[in-house]
């Protein structure tokens, strides 16, 4: 804790520190004899701001662990209570840094969890490397949270990410096109912002691994994010005589641009877009031409695998949260799970749970079966990487919901067959 | 062939705009307010609108024919309320109160409607449209554009021709003259507002059936609107509709030249319009 010294708190983190310490006080203590000490862990979810959306079943699945855990955990050297610190890190990466040097520093967690989302997991794990705590996160293309951190020089000593990656996520959208019968002609659509810049990126973009498979690419421009007329975007793609639409979009564009592709009389086989079909809202809003929208899968219900706390299948956490919510699952949830199953896992694991450095050990050694598949930090692409299955998932009517995501593509990751086979879009045939 | 299909989507586009723009000339005309709330005002409508044909089952034309009296209702309210007191020659305290009060719809509608994008079903209206030769004109965007051009004409004709344009243009040249000779300033206001924030009632109806809205959105609307009414000079009714013309058209050409500058040309004209001709294309010189 020497380095403690050369931190200087501001104003907030110390009142923070001094409404937490209140809290603690008042709060009853429990006497247990058998508890070898208290294991703190530190949750930082985006609950609110405009990522919430990524974050709103973390808070659900916290409730759920605390539950099947009772607030205890047995470990390789004894029984310990639990103690789980959950902050709000507001999908703003200031507030995500200060809350996770608060949870280092002020109340001395064991372990960090920033949950999801690039916007929390880099600066909060850039101060676990900082302060030395061991930090699991998910839920963001794992280069995303690696090479801005400058993890392709020199590996990091403290920070674990399990999740897919882009190269991943692109085989994914060539699996799904190669399962169609088309002239194997791509118009790419991407927005002028970050993600549409990595996406189109022409050298490790998606129109690199697309050309390779043998398919021909046409892509007009990136536009601008909230365009209100596509029309010389679909002309382009018209005159290319493009089957497949691919790329990145969100909610709002997507919507303007598949009305206007129905009103300008183009109607390609497939549509297949990252970010924008990730939510059921978003599928919601496109109206009936939601039905057969294609893009990546993180997790749906129809996952074999159960799960190492509660023993659920994927089905039944999925029901859960329809049960508790009134709201339709969304793919986060597996991995909200996921990241404890990890956590705890390690921390079972560990010679001394109460030492940062056993339990960064024992999570550095894991190799497991999760809700979402096997994670095993032994075998990544990068040693503090352990790369998830992704599949491709197409839209369809739902019986219980408006849309269900069904999996129809497993070239990426053969782990278990397709629900069903990928179809045209219903305006091309 | 190229080019003018890019002309033809822009006068469509164009018409879109007008819609944003006519209520925002008509307030500037009539009290020099800028009113920072209208994008927000055209959201909140929208999600009312969305509400009700979830709850209440409303086809599209049944949500535009209730929007429009609730946002006249709205507009009056808003009047009365609050614009009527920081309304006057100074234009800087109601560009504060309708900023502030921008912010605060926002984060209202937020809580009510949570961040998620919604959109309004027009039940196929919106993906059909109508083949001239190689040209695609859509239907709704066509709709929006007739309308559009019924309500630029019809708010002129009510200002030149009736009595209640006439007190309208009397309470804008010289409010105190027009005081003096029975225009009461306030009612006269609180009707501008009402009519403004009415046809924003069309203009929520189609943006939720072309596109989607969350509560964050109205920013982005705002700004089409604020470019319409300066290229097109200030104040003046068809001049905002000229302008959005102008806007649609630039953007669409520059869709043409390259996706990513289509927005940025819509732009580029409005700064020419400021730098060549600041009182506005249509505005003859105070």
């Amino acid at each position: 804790m020497s380095k403690q010294k050369i931190w200087t708190p501001s104003r907030r983190t110390i009142l923070q520190g001094m409404g937490a310490s209140v809290a603690a006080l008042s709060a009853p203590s429990i006497v247990r004899a058998q508890s070898a000490g208290t294991v703190k862990v530190g949750f930082i979810t985006p609950a609110t701001g405009p990522l919430a959306l990524f974050g709103e079943t973390d808070g659900f699945t916290v409730d759920q662990i605390r539950d099947a855990l009772g607030g205890r955990i047995e470990t390789a050297a004894g029984t310990y209570d639990l103690e789980i610190l959950v902050r709000d890190g507001q999908s703003d990466p200031n507030r995500a840094a200060e809350v996770a040097a608060d949870l280092i520093l002020n109340d001395e967690v064991h372990m960090l969890l920033p949950a999801s989302t690039t916007d929390i997991i880099n600066p909060a794990a850039d101060q676990a490397e900082l302060f030395g705590v061991p930090c699991l996160s998910t839920a963001a293309p794992w280069q995303a949270i690696v090479f801005p951190r400058g993890g392709a020089e020199q590996p990091f000593q403290w920070t674990y990410h399990f999740f897919w990656g882009l190269d991943e996520a692109l085989n994914t959208f060539v699996g799904l096109w190669n399962s169609l019968e088309t002239n194997r002609n791509v118009g790419m659509l991407f927005p002028q912002n970050a993600d549409g810049e990595t996406w189109g990126n022409t050298d490790y973009g998606l129109p690199s691994p697309t050309q390779a498979a043998g398919f021909q690419t046409n892509m007009p421009g990136f536009f601008q994010p909230r365009t209100n007329d596509f029309s010389s975007i679909i002309s382009s793609f018209k005159s290319f005589n493009a089957d497949i639409v691919g790329g990145i979009t969100y909610v709002d564009d997507l919507t303007t641009f598949v009305n206007q592709c129905a009103q300008q009389g183009f109607h390609p086989k497939a549509i297949t877009v990252a970010a924008a079909l990730l939510f059921p809202s978003g599928i919601e809003a496109l109206g009936d031409l939601g039905v057969g929208m294609s893009s990546e899968v993180w997790w749906t219900p129809a996952f074999p695998f159960q799960s190492s706390i509660t023993g659920q299948n994927s089905r039944a956490v999925a029901d859960a949260w329809e049960a508790e919510t009134g709201r339709q699952w969304t793919q986060p949830l597996g991995y909200s799970h996921a990241i404890w199953e990890v956590a705890i896992d390690a921390l079972k694991r560990s010679t001394n749970p109460l030492d940062r450095e056993a339990n960064r050990d024992a999570l550095r050694a894991t190799s497991m079966q999760t809700l979402i598949g096997p994670v095993d930090f032994g075998t990544g692409p990068h040693p503090n990487v352990s790369t998830t299955p992704i599949f491709g998932g197409q839209w369809v009517r739902g019986e219980r919901w408006p849309f269900e995501l069904k999996i129809v593509d497993n070239t990426v990751n053969p782990l278990f067959e397709p629900e069903q086979a990928m179809v045209p879009l219903p305006w091309s045939v | 062939m190229h080019w003018i299909d890019g002309i033809v989507q822009g006068v469509l586009l164009g018409g879109l705009y007008a819609q944003y723009a006519l209520g925002m000339a008509l307030m500037f005309g009539v009290m020099k307010i800028v009113n920072v709330t209208h994008g927000d005002l055209v959201v909140l409508l929208a999600l009312i609108g969305i509400s009700l044909a979830n709850v209440a089952g409303l086809g599209p034309w049944a949500v535009l024919a209730t929007l429009v009296p609730i946002g006249a209702a709205l507009g009056w309210l808003l009047q009365r309320a609050l614009l009527n007191r920081v309304v006057g020659d100074d234009p800087l305290p109601s560009l504060i109160a309708t900023f502030g009060l921008s912010i605060a719809l926002q984060n209202a509608m937020l809580v009510i409607w949570s961040a998620d994008t919604r959109s309004l079903s027009g039940g196929g209206i919106q993906q059909a449209s109508i083949a001239l030769g190689p040209i695609f004109v859509g239907v709704l965007p066509l709709i929006v554009l007739i309308c559009a051009t019924v309500l630029t004409g019809g708010l002129d004709a009510v200002m030149r021709y009736t009595r209640f344009g006439r007190s309208l243009r009397a309470a804008s040249a010289d409010v105190e003259a027009a005081a003096m000779v029975g225009v009461n300033p306030r009612n006269v206001y609180a009707a501008a507002t009402a009519i403004a924030v009415g046809i924003l009632g069309f203009a929520a109806t189609f943006q939720a059936m072309r596109s989607t809205v969350a509560p964050a959105d109205g920013p982005f609307q705002l700004i089409y609107a604020f470019e319409a009414v300066i290229i097109g000079g200030l104040g003046s009714i068809w001049g905002a509709f000229a302008g959005a013309m102008i806007l649609g058209i630039s953007q669409a050409i520059g869709f043409r030249i390259s996706p990513g500058f289509g927005i940025l040309a819509g732009h580029l004209v409005f700064l020419a319009v400021l730098a060549i001709r600041p009182q506005g294309i249509f505005q003859r010189k105070a």
